[in-house]
């Protein structure tokens, strides 16, 4: 209620039942809807079931993931093997492990790269507009011109099929969202009255990027990188589906998938266990991408 | 069998039954019933690597050459040695070292260029000359060292000379028991167009279908290249009849896997001509499915080991000889051909030496100590070979491109890690690359094989163990072992065969190689296709094909 300056209040205005609401954050707010969203929930779980799947599998795996004929080949589902063996007689559940950790390392790491070319542009290209822009906003746009699978696949045919490599080769076709997210949302907190206030007081161009402008479009960001993990996992199982991806006998779903299939009349569960894994994966990934997207958009609070 | 799977086999037989009943005679297989389209399809892996008698050296390129080419003799369905473009079989002198040929007076070139002594003369010159991997099969004839030597003295072999138009004579330098049947095997014994080569390219000629100019019953009509090839038989042969089929159509398809789908929806009508051979998935599924009979295993003569090269890298040489033992004495044979030989359909352990079983100079099963599996022996002995793991520091093994080799070198690099705590990277090529380079003596552990052109120990000494061996690969050469071979080659084979025992017991001592397994080649045949399928060495000629009504 607005009240002249200076005039005290009615007696019966001044009320003591009077409550403030609660003070939270925009993270604490993000994390009580997060929380709402069963499916992200149920995402949540799955990645972190991954992640300690992943990381046991450093240590520990019920058979060596490279051991072959640990039991017939092509057999089923046992007491002893979880998810049957392969064509080469390999445990697949094993392989289901350290194919986690190989889809994470490259989700992961594809996403790392992704976000620190991307955001790097983005906040350059909106900050400083004029010529940087045009040049950056050029380059995205030949970007997306060109083929992406040609691109990866010649970079991993010319420097090797590491997991760095890899990587490395899927990210810099794929910086490109974030850095035209990132671009727009600095355009627009650029102009907002705190940036304002921090140029009135001389602060550097810098300073003001990276402590007022970034921590204001995190949120976005956090989407949209949480969106480039299970792209990059697809790409790189498309690529070991291919026969390009990580040398054998490191385990990778995609290969794993491209052997199953040859004996997917014979043996179907040795396609489908990888298979389903992905899927999971994915899916947990776009799920708690969309919980985050929700959560961290106020034009969708309730 | 369950009661389910007994009920589905005897409404399946039912139903073939009455199948078989509509369509007639459809499948008695006599001359009247064959299908108006004789053609025949199959698929290749790779695209072939040539197709010039004096380079050939992959049995793929042999599968088809076989049926375009000839030469003055060649090996029937039976494996006998037969007159081809000869009116007989040579004569040859008491002393064995004069042959002397008569050519039949009515050959003719698929552009009707007529074929005399002299096109037999050009092309054997040629071709040892060329000194590519066969070029030794004229290394008996007098004057083959000027013509093979580093800087040659001279282009033709002094020992081979025509007498009239449709006689020429072949003198040895020794007597060679094993001579006919190189002769026979084709190759480099083959006869080609000088006319022909000389107009379209030493290199090139015969990539072209009006390059491609021989004597044999086919004749290639359109290629293109890594995609497809295409055949038809001569019109007016020479020879007579080209049999039933009127257009052999080839596929090249790198991925194994899809070639059994296309034949399954009438795509192709084999699958395994050309030394190809379906998955081991494919061979398992035919082997439990009501489409068995479809399938056929056929033991061929074929080795496969691991190649170590003498030359360069840690296994080179003695220094290098534990090591090889190491890496030999590592692999579980039996594991392998159960992996990456569909449960022992497409292959059987090597433990027999490298000659394949079935062969003259075979040592029999389990004589070959280095073919024992024994993982405490093996890392006990690498352990002391190479303590700190420098030596194998970035080891690879390279291998061309299929699936079965595929399986092979990730079963060896599995078996290599867990026995040896080796890690070994694979290394897949290309099969032109590979073979290219492997003639070369480029790798340093690598895929080898071997399938015999002829029953006689020689094919697999000259062309693969001695030091002037031109498919070795590894460089392996030992002067005691190459006198013996040499001494062996110039007596009858009943007379020779301990020497080469002799001789290949000198090579397990010095591990020239890790052998593998023993081959068995798969084909699927659509059941109206008649005359498929091969001997232990090579397919069927295509002549013998013919499609019936279905």
């Amino acid at each position: 209620m607005a009240t002249l300056p200076g005039a005290a209040l009615p007696e019966e205005y001044v009320s003591d039942v009077y409550e403030m609401p609660e003070q939270v954050t925009l993270w604490q707010d993000a994390w009580r809807r997060v929380r709402r969203n069963k499916l992200a929930l149920a995402g949540t779980t799955i990645i972190a079931i991954l992640v300690l799947m992943a990381v046991v599998s450093v240590f520990w795996t019920p058979y060596p993931v490279w051991k072959q004929a640990v039991g017939p080949t092509y057999a089923g589902i046992s007491a002893q093997h979880w998810l049957g063996l392969d064509a080469s007689g390999r445990d697949i559940f094993s392989r289901i492990m350290g194919g986690a950790l190989i889809s994470l390392q490259v989700g992961v790491g594809t996403m790392l790269i992704v976000s620190a070319i991307g955001i790097m542009m983005g906040l350059l290209a909106g900050f400083y507009r004029g010529a940087l822009d045009a040049a950056i906003s050029l380059a995205i746009n030949i970007w997306y011109g060109i083929p992406d699978l040609l691109v990866v696949i010649l970079l991993v045919l010319l420097f090797g099929r590491s997991l760095g490599n890899i990587a490395f080769a899927i990210a810099i076709t794929r910086w490109m969202d974030m850095a035209r997210l990132v671009r727009g949302q600095t355009f627009a907190l650029r102009e907002r009255e705190f940036v304002e206030a921090a140029r009135s007081t001389g602060t550097r161009n810098l300073v003001i990027i990276f402590r007022h402008i970034f921590p204001n479009a995190l949120g976005p960001i956090l989407v949209q990188a949480t969106y480039a993990v299970p792209q990059a996992i697809l790409f790189e199982a498309f690529l070991s589906y291919l026969g390009l991806g990580v040398p054998p006998p490191t385990p990778s779903w995609g290969a794993m998938a491209a052997d199953g299939f040859h004996a997917l009349e014979l043996a179907p569960h040795i396609v489908l266990a990888p298979a389903i894994a992905l899927s999971l994966t994915l899916m947990a990934f776009n799920f708690v991408g969309d919980g985050l997207r929700d959560a961290l958009d106020p034009r969708m609070r309730r | 069998m369950t009661q389910r799977t007994g009920w589905k086999a005897l409404s399946g037989s039912v139903l073939v039954t009455l199948l078989l009943a509509a369509c007639g005679s459809g499948s008695t297989g006599t001359s009247e019933n064959l299908a108006a389209d004789q053609t025949i399809r199959f698929p290749i892996n790779d695209d072939i690597g040539t197709f010039d008698p004096a380079h050939q050296s992959a049995l793929v390129d042999f599968d088809f050459a076989q049926n375009i080419f000839q030469g003055p003799v060649k090996f029937d369905n039976a494996g006998k040695i037969v007159p081809d473009l000869l009116t007989k079989l040579p004569d040859v002198s008491s002393d064995a070292l004069t042959y002397t040929f008569h050519l039949k007076q009515n050959i003719k070139f698929s552009n009707g260029d007529p074929v005399k002594a002299d096109d037999v003369l050009y092309s054997w010159n040629r071709a040892a000359a060329a000194g590519d991997a066969y070029a030794g099969n004229f290394s008996p004839i007098v004057g083959y060292d000027a013509v093979s030597a580093k800087v040659p003295t001279s282009k033709t072999l002094s020992g081979l000379t025509k007498t009239d138009d449709y006689t020429f004579v072949a003198k040895l330098s020794a007597p060679a028991g094993w001579w006919l049947s190189a002769l026979a095997l084709g190759g480099v014994s083959w006869v080609i167009d000088q006319k022909v080569v000389t107009a379209k390219g030493e290199d090139t000629w015969w990539t072209t279908p009006d390059g491609l100019v021989a004597t044999g019953p086919f004749k290639m009509t359109a290629r293109v290249p890594k995609a497809s090839l295409d055949f038809a038989p001569v019109a007016n042969w020479w020879g007579g009849s080209t049999g039933a089929i009127k257009k052999i159509h080839v596929d090249v398809i790198a991925d194994q896997a899809s070639w059994v789908t296309k034949y399954e929806q009438g795509g192709y009508e084999i699958v395994g001509y050309a030394n190809m051979s379906p998955t081991a998935e494919d061979i398992l599924r035919y082997q439990a499915g009501t489409h068995k009979a479809e399938l056929t295993l056929n033991p061929s003569v074929r080795s496969s080991w691991v190649g170590f090269s003498f030359v360069k890298g840690p296994f080179a040489g003695d220094a290098g000889k534990d090591g090889r033992t190491a890496f030999s004495m590592a692999i579980d044979r039996a594991q392998m051909v159960d992996v990456a030989c569909a449960k022992g359909a497409q292959c059987t352990p090597a433990t027999g030496g490298l000659i394949a079983k079935g062969l003259k100079g075979y040592l029999g099963d389990g004589q070959d100590p280095t073919s024992k599996f024994d993982a405490a022996a093996a890392k006990a002995l690498y352990t002391k070979w190479d303590p700190t793991g420098s030596k194998v520091k970035g080891l690879k093994y390279t291998y061309n491109t299929s699936a079965t080799n595929k399986l092979v070198a990730e079963n060896l690099q599995a078996q290599w890690k867990q026995n040896l705590g080796v890690t070994v990277a694979l290394e897949a090529l290309d099969r032109q690359t590979f073979f290219s380079n492997r003639d070369k003596k480029t790798y340093v552990l690598f895929r080898h094989s071997w399938s015999a052109d002829y029953d006689h120990p020689q094919d697999w000494f000259d062309n693969l163990f001695t030091c002037a061996a031109g498919s070795s690969g590894s460089g392996y050469c030992n002067k005691t072992m190459d006198d013996l071979v040499t001494k062996a080659d110039q007596k009858p084979i009943d007379q020779s065969l301990n020497d080469y025992i002799s001789a290949q017991k000198m090579m397990i001592a010095d591990v020239v190689g890790a052998p593998l397994f023993y081959s068995i080649q798969p084909y699927l045949v659509k059941p109206y296709v008649k005359g498929a399928g091969g001997n232990a060495f090579f397919d069927y000629y295509w002549t013998a094909l013919k499609v019936l009504q279905h």
